[in-house]
C-alpha cells in the first residue's frame, strides 16, 4: 500500500492534535492539552480508487518554548498548515513555517486549514484575506475538529494532491 | 548478582536501552532491553540478536538518518532526537528520546523512556501556554474596549461642531461687553474640548497603528536626523512669535546615515510633541536645540531647552504616562503628547526619557534601534 507522510504545522493551540484525533479516532475534547513531543498516527484512506496509508506527524506548536526541527519534516509528502481562525497571528505563523520548510526541503503539497470554524462569531481572519490567499494559489479549507466540519475533506484533498504528483 | 545482571538492572532502573548500529538501519541490542522496549517492540523483537528499530518506530526511522550523518562525521558529543510518544500494545503512551553517540569506537544508539521528566515538562509547558493564551485573550479584550472608547470619544466631538457654529452666529448679534466676554469664554472652552478630543483620538489611533508592521528596511526606514531638521523648519515661526529660537545642533552631521526602526510620519509627530513641550517652557531669548547622537546600534535623538528645567520633586518617568501633566501654568493641555511619544518609541524597540541639563534647562530624548540592527 502507498504510504504518505503528512506533517501538521502551526502555532500552539490551533487544533493540530484535535484534527488528527477527529480524523483518526472520531473523537474531540474541549480541554486544551499541549503537545510536547511528536506523535505519529496513521489512517488508511481510499482516494479515487486508490488506497493510501497516511502517516500523520502531529508536531508540537512552535513558540518561544519549543522551536520546530526541520529534520522532522524529512520525507513529508504533504503539510497541513493549521491556523486558528479566532487568532489572526496563527495564520501568519503557519505561512512562515511553510516558508521555512520550503527553504529546508523544497516545495511540498500544502493545504491551509482554518480551524475552529464553529467559533465563527470570534473569527479574526476576514474574507478578504482568504480571497487573497486563494488568489495566490493556496488551497484553503475551513474546519472544525469539534463538529467534524471539513476534517475528512481536508485530509482527502491533501491525499489526492499527493497521489497526483 | 554478577556484572551482567547488575548492568541489566541499571539499564532497567534508568529506563535506558543501548543498541549498536551495524548498517542499513540494523541494530544489535547491548544487554537485555528494559521493559519499556519489550512493550513497544514486543518480546521477540526485543530479544532478537539484530533488529531494524525504524520499522516499528517511524519517528526513530527518521532520526536514524541524522544519527548516520553524525556517526559518519565521527563527531564528538551526541545527536539528539527530541522527545516523541509511542503507543504500547495495550494503548498506553510512552515518552521516548534517542541519542546517537560514539562510544569506544562503536556507533551507539541510546533509547530512553524519561517519563517523569517528560511529564514534568508537559506540566510546565501546559501552564506556560495556558498563560500565553490567557494573555492573548486579555489583550484582545483591552483592544475591543479601547476601540469602543475611541468611538464614544469620537461621537462626543459631534455636538461641539454645532455648539461652535451656534456661538459664532450669536457673536454676530449685537451684545454688550459682558455678554461678549461670556461668549468668548464659551468659544475658548469649546475649542479646548475639541483639541482634547482630537488628542485622545490621535493617541488611540496611534496605539492601533502601533500594532502594524514597522519599517526596518534601511532603504525605507525614516532618517531621524532629517525628521529633526523638518521639525526645526516647521516650528520656526512659532518660536519667533515667542521671541525664542529653534535650531539643529551644530554637531549634527546630516550626511551620515541616521535611519532607525519606525515610520516617518510618527517620527515627525514625536519630534513635534517634544518641541511643543519645549516651546511651552522656553523663555524669550532662549534657544531650543534638536540633534542626534550615535550610540552604536542605536541612535539617540534629543530636544534641549533653556527653560527652568524639571522640578526636583518630579518623577520624570511619570511625565510620559497617559493623562499625566507637568506642573505650572505652562503644563500641557491633556497629558497626551508625551504619552504618544513613549508608546510609539517603545513599540519601535526604543526608550524615552528626560533629565535636567547643566547649567540650565532640560533635555527630552528618545533612543531607537538603527534600521535592520
Amino acid at each position: 500500500m502507498i504510504q504518505k507522510k503528512v506533517c501538521m504545522l502551526g502555532s500552539f493551540s490551533v487544533g493540530k492534535t484535535s484534527l488528527v484525533r477527529r480524523f483518526v479516532e472520531t473523537i474531540f475534547t474541549d480541554a486544551y492539552l499541549t503537545t510536547v513531543g511528536v506523535k505519529i498516527d496513521k489512517k488508511q484512506l481510499r482516494v479515487d480508487d486508490q488506497d493510501v496509508m497516511l502517516m500523520l506527524w502531529d508536531l508540537y506548536g512552535e513558540d518561544e518554548f519549543q522551536k520546530m526541527r526541520m529534520s522532522y519534516l524529512r520525507g513529508a509528502s504533504g503539510f497541513l498548515l493549521v491556523a486558528d481562525g479566532t487568532r489572526r497571528a496563527t495564520l501568519d505563523k503557519a505561512l512562515a513555517l511553510k516558508t521555512e520548510a520550503d527553504k529546508a526541503l523544497g516545495p511540498v503539497h500544502s493545504v491551509i486549514v482554518l480551524n475552529k470554524c464553529d467559533l465563527i462569531d470570534k473569527w479574526e481572519i476576514d474574507a478578504e484575506k482568504e480571497k487573497e490567499l486563494c488568489g495566490s494559489g493556496w488551497n484553503i479549507v475551513r474546519t472544525s475538529a469539534k463538529t467534524g466540519q471539513g476534517v475528512e475533506e481536508v485530509f482527502t484533498q491533501l491525499a489526492r494532491a499527493m497521489l497526483a504528483k | 548478582m554478577n556484572d551482567d545482571s547488575m548492568y541489566s538492572a541499571v539499564l532497567e532502573e534508568q529506563r535506558l536501552a543501548l543498541f549498536e548500529y551495524l548498517s542499513d538501519g540494523v541494530f544489535r541490542p547491548i544487554g537485555k532491553p528494559p521493559a519499556f522496549c519489550r512493550e513497544i517492540l514486543g518480546d521477540d523483537a526485543a530479544h532478537a540478536e539484530q533488529i531494524r528499530l525504524g520499522d516499528s518506530m517511524p519517528f526513530l526511522d527518521n532520526f536514524i538518518a541524522d544519527a548516520e550523518e553524525f556517526w559518519n562525521a565521527e563527531s564528538a558529543g551526541r545527536a539528539e532526537s527530541g522527545a516523541w510518544v509511542e503507543k504500547t500494545a495495550d494503548g498506553r503512551e510512552l515518552a521516548l528520546e534517542a541519542s546517537a553517540a560514539w562510544l569506544a569506537g562503536r556507533k551507539i544508539l541510546l533509547l530512553q523512556n524519561p517519563q517523569q521528566r517528560y511529564d514534568e515538562r508537559v506540566q510546565v509547558l501546559q501552564t506556560a501556554r495556558d498563560s500565553l493564551l490567557e494573555h492573548e485573550k486579555l489583550l484582545r479584550e483591552i483592544q475591543k474596549k479601547e476601540i469602543l472608547l475611541h468611538c464614544i470619544v469620537h461621537d462626543l466631538s459631534q455636538p461641539l461642531t454645532a455648539i461652535r457654529g451656534s456661538l459664532s452666529l450669536l457673536k454676530l448679534q449685537s451684545m454688550g461687553p459682558e455678554f461678549k466676554k461670556v461668549m468668548e469664554i464659551a468659544e475658548r472652552q469649546a475649542e479646548r474640548q475639541e483639541t482634547m478630543i482630537r488628542g485622545i483620538l490621535q493617541a488611540f489611533s496611534a496605539e492601533l497603528a502601533a500594532q502594524q508592521v514597522i519599517t526596518n528596511d534601511p532603504s525605507k526606514a525614516p532618517d531621524i536626523a532629517r525628521c529633526a531638521q523638518k521639525a526645526v523648519e516647521a516650528f520656526q515661526n512659532a518660536f519667533k512669535e515667542r521671541g525664542a529660537r529653534i535650531a539643529l545642533s551644530p554637531e549634527l552631521d546630516l550626511t551620515r546615515p541616521w535611519r532607525v526602526s519606525g515610520e516617518e510620519s510618527r517620527a515627525l509627530r514625536i519630534f513635534g510633541n517634544l518641541v511643543e513641550n519645549a516651546l511651552r517652557h522656553c523663555p524669550a531669548g532662549s534657544t531650543v536645540t534638536l540633534g542626534t547622537i550615535d550610540d552604536g546600534d542605536f541612535v539617540i535623538s534629543f530636544v534641549d531647552d533653556e527653560g527652568p528645567g524639571l522640578p526636583e520633586d518630579l518623577n520624570a518617568a511619570r511625565l510620559f504616562d497617559l493623562f499625566a501633566k507637568g506642573k505650572g501654568e505652562r503644563a500641557g493641555k491633556a497629558g497626551l503628547g508625551l504619552y504618544f511619544c513613549k508608546m510609539t518609541v517603545e513599540r519601535w524597540g526604543g526608550t524615552i526619557g528626560c533629565e535636567n541639563r547643566a547649567p540650565v534647562g532640560a533635555r527630552f530624548w528618545f533612543r531607537l534601534p538603527r534600521a535592520s540592527s
